[in-house]
């Protein structure tokens, strides 16, 4: 298994390539939302590719914990903004997979 | 680039008009059931690698207590944040609490370590919860 710092910089390049690809009328903000979602996230993305790497966690509970940060971001952003946005499931699926995705590649 | 500037403009405007308007006072009632909540479904969560089977009737009891409160919520004004957060905890294709007990009848038991990870993260959902009504304007009356 590569290092965290490799996997992070992976991502972080995979995400703008997300960004670009998908969001890329909104690129710079789409690239922004995705870096304050990873850091946010970051400690516990490292803390659960250890665990996975030890074997404790399986790669289906890596996905539903990602897919759960999700899930704080949005009860987060209902807080922030009292409303729901309609393209935020679909931005945050799209970032998920690249994470999932970044995540698998390197890790297993 | 005008249309991004015209995509952009109209959820602005939206948020402008309704962003105020959308969030309603603090709620006593709410905000004791949110907490109430929380705490019932960390502990039933950390029982969550034994059989779903043998905790069905706790597990039954956190839903209804979980629809209680999302329905209050729907009765209060100006309440769309907060009803939308509870349709995301109730929603069982979500990764949040419904999810999470759908997942632990189709596995039949948790690991350990799923577990003490996934308390965490309904933890912070409800802290979330508690901290925007908890947040909101107190009525002079309160």
């Amino acid at each position: 298994m590569k290092t965290f710092v490799d996997f992070w910089i992976q991502l972080i390049t995979n995400v703008e390539t997300f960004a670009a690809d998908k969001w890329n009328e909104i690129k710079e903000e789409a690239v922004e939302d995705s870096k304050d979602f990873l850091t946010a996230v970051k400690d516990d993305v490292q803390r659960w590719l250890t665990l996975l790497a030890e074997g404790k966690l399986s790669t289906d509970e890596l996905s539903w914990l990602i897919k759960g940060k999700r899930e704080v971001a949005k009860l987060l952003l209902l807080k922030d903004t009292g409303l729901a946005q309609p393209d935020l499931d679909k931005f945050f699926e799209g970032l998920l997979e690249t994470i999932l995705s970044t995540a698998f590649k390197l890790v297993l | 680039m005008k249309t991004f500037t015209l995509r952009l403009l109209f959820p602005l405007l939206f948020l402008f008009f309704f962003g105020c308007a959308s969030v309603s006072d603090f709620n006593q009632v709410a905000y004791d059931q949110s907490l109430s909540i929380k705490s019932d479904a960390l502990n039933l969560i950390s029982k969550a690698a034994d059989n779903y089977s043998d905790h069905q009737s706790e597990i039954d009891s956190l839903k209804l207590n979980v629809e209680i409160a999302y329905q209050y919520s729907k009765t209060i004004p100006n309440n769309t944040g907060t009803i939308a957060q509870w349709e995301i905890i109730r929603d069982p294709n979500s990764s949040s609490l419904f999810g999470l007990l759908d997942r632990w009848k189709s596995k039949t038991q948790l690991s350990g370590t799923f577990i003490s990870e996934v308390k965490l993260l309904i933890a912070s959902d409800f802290n979330t919860i508690i901290d925007f009504e908890n947040r909101k304007r107190k009525p002079l009356n309160n």
